[in-house]
């Protein structure tokens, strides 16, 4: 055969294709990352246990071999750290997934639920019914327990989301410094407001409310990852279905349409699909804060911003860090624990300044 | 012939603003038709409302046999397709994907080598296949513009199996290219409209409007004051009324051109005499 001359159309093929490599590498590594993560996870902590016999603990659980579940690693495992672990996950790949799906919302890599007050709006809404709750909404809670929390969370993420679209989009287009002066001016008030109502709180109450705003999976039953789940799974399933739009959006809200795509609706969707994995998060594990910026950024410079992969990505990546931070919460200061939002703002703060700092000295990202 | 798309007597307010108004314009398959006019005059208005993006207040816009209006979105992506001002983009997508989102859309149910044919294809028209790997946010703004042109060329052949009329809007596509690219992109829009597409430009280069179009619509202050074949509305006069400049309008072989060196020959007076 003759040597073909490398055409350019040939270029644009070797390109795709290593696109196409550069993603299964990321999604395996990732795949694998988060398992042999989950595995050390379940076996580290005031009670060590060794990896083989966590994944002995665990075939048992399934294959239901009772002799091995009476252990005292069993009941470790099964009762405190499996719930912790999985309640982790989600709580993560909720956060991740909101992320991405705001700055493909807001057209801006920057924009994030905890940077920009929905997530201080979802423990605000926490926060009144924790401490105003069992006074004045008991008849309601009474009859909903575990959903109280959620709901409450949940329209508080979805207030601050829509206050913060409005203020901070014109015509489609949403200015990026308004956006985050805006986030702060809410983040500010709804910090001003838990305030007061830690100030009239009593000592429960108090201590339930320094759990919130610092967040922490501490407190992670199965009662909790049950109620959770229902939310933040089929969550995580329907936002693929953005994906496409989320796409044709990067391009302008013009530009989408003209691509046949139904804008509004699809705006509609991303925002109340961002309250509810924001407000479940929240419920469940209180405001943590920087996963949403940090994780989408990282996969976009890894994987390219197309949001069929990234989103689904954000998810399992979201999911591994708080794994990570938590286990690093545990042993930090074990016996005692630190919360969790205190070490992803250690992590993600930095990270966020170096991303400023790169477009202010014109690195687009 | 019946037109592809026909507005009626549409105009188009925002608060007390009228920014179109009383305009009727229709498009044919096969032809090019050029607005022009001075700044807010409300060309790329017009376009928007013809496009679907905005609404018109009053008037009547139909494709075909339906009204704009009750088109949806993605039913209106498949007959025409739109090249906006220069257009940022939010996320450091390569060239091949901004075009491949044209595709993606109208050309869902197609299979994936079919739809990176299409976008081959459509990066080679534009000139911009050297650029497929590059981030499009590294482009310089003509580099960018060739790729959302290649980016349209792209839905509108993704759109053709599904659509027998089709109709190309470019709002000031050659705004930032170079004098040959400016060419090229004219030469595919021709191209376009002699393989039965209605393309509908805005340009502000009256000698390449003049060159290019079949059909020239003159616009000021929101409405249409002149429409017809380049030879037959280009004057002197018109020059002076629309854009209030004093140039002389002379003719090469029946067409007419304009050149802006006889304003440096004799300060400005319209009473050159142009040698033709």
């Amino acid at each position: 055969m003759t040597t073909v001359f490398p055409s350019e159309k040939l270029a644009v093929d070797v390109f795709i294709d290593r696109r196409r490599r550069q993603a299964v590498k990321v999604v395996s590594g990732l795949s694998l990352g988060t398992i042999g993560l989950a595995l050390i996870s379940l076996g580290v902590g005031a009670v060590a246990i060794a990896p083989e016999n966590v994944l002995r603990v665990i075939t048992s659980a399934i294959t239901g071999q009772s002799d091995i579940l009476q252990g005292r690693d069993a009941l470790v495992i099964l009762n405190i750290r499996l719930p912790r672990l999985l309640l982790g996950f989600m709580v993560g790949a909720a956060l991740a997934v909101s992320g991405a799906l705001m700055q493909g919302l807001f057209r801006n890599p920057l924009a994030d639920p905890g940077l920009v007050g929905v997530s201080a709006g979802a423990g605000l809404a926490a926060a009144v019914m924790i401490v105003l709750g069992e006074r004045y909404l008991s008849g309601f809670i009474g009859k909903l327990p575990f959903a109280a929390l959620p709901l409450a969370a949940f329209l508080g993420g979805l207030i601050s989301t829509l206050l913060l679209y409005a203020i901070a989009t014109r015509e489609g287009r949403t200015s990026i410094s308004t956006m985050l002066l805006a986030g702060v001016a809410l983040g500010a008030l709804a910090g001003a407001a838990t305030g007061l109502l830690a100030y009239i709180s009593d000592d429960r109450q108090l201590r339930d409310l320094t759990f919130w705003s610092m967040g922490s999976l501490g407190g992670a039953t199965w009662t909790k990852v049950v109620a959770v789940a229902p939310i933040i799974l089929p969550l995580l399933l329907a936002v693929p279905l953005l994906a496409r739009g989320l796409n044709a959006l990067a391009l302008g809200e013009a530009e989408a349409f003209h691509l046949g795509l139904p804008v509004q609706r699809i705006k509609g969707m991303a925002i109340v699909l961002v309250a509810l994995a924001v407000g479940a998060s929240v419920a469940a594990a209180g405001v943590i804060g920087f996963v949403g910026i940090v994780v989408p950024h990282l996969l976009r410079l890894m994987i390219g911003p197309d949001h069929r992969l990234l989103l689904p990505l954000s998810g399992i990546a979201g999911g591994a860090l708080l794994i990570g931070a938590d286990m690093i919460a545990r042993l930090a200061v074990a016996p005692a624990e630190l919360p969790i939002g205190i070490i992803t703002a250690a992590i993600g703060a930095p990270f966020f300044l170096w991303l400023l700092l790169r477009r202010a000295l014109g690195i687009e990202t | 012939m019946s037109p592809m798309v026909e507005a009626t007597n549409i105009g188009f307010q925002i608060g007390s603003a009228e920014l179109v108004r009383g305009a009727s314009i229709s498009l044919f398959a096969g032809e090019l038709t050029v607005i022009v006019g001075p700044n807010g005059a409300g060309k790329s208005t017009l376009l928007k409302l013809l496009t679907g993006e905005l609404r018109a207040n009053v008037g009547t816009i139909s494709y075909g046999s339906n009204a704009l209006a009750r088109l949806p979105p993605w039913k209106l992506a498949c007959q025409r397709a739109v090249m906006a001002q220069a257009a940022r983009l939010a996320f450091p997508f390569t060239v091949y994907e901004v075009v491949r989102l044209g595709v993606d859309g109208v050309g869902r149910a197609k299979g994936r080598d079919v739809l990176h044919h299409m976008v081959s294809d459509a990066l080679a028209a534009a000139d911009v296949m050297h650029l497929a790997a590059r981030s499009y946010q590294t482009l310089s703004g003509g580099e960018q513009q060739r790729v959302q042109f290649a980016r349209v060329l792209g839905q509108l052949k993704a759109g053709s199996s599904m659509a027998d009329r089709q109709v190309l809007f470019l709002d000031e596509p050659i705004a930032s290219l170079d004098l040959c690219h400016q060419f090229e992109l004219l030469d595919t829009a021709r191209r376009q409209a002699a393989a039965g597409v209605a393309v509908l430009a805005v340009l502000h280069d009256l000698n390449l409007a003049i060159t290019y179009a079949d059909r020239l619509v003159v616009m000021k202050h929101g409405m249409m004051v002149a429409q017809g074949a380049p030879a037959d509305i280009m004057s002197t006069a018109l020059l002076r009324d629309v854009f209030d400049v004093s140039l002389p309008v002379g003719t090469v072989d029946g067409m007419p051109y304009i050149l802006p060196q006889s304003r440096r020959s004799d300060g400005n007076s319209n009473k050159t005499n142009m040698a033709a």
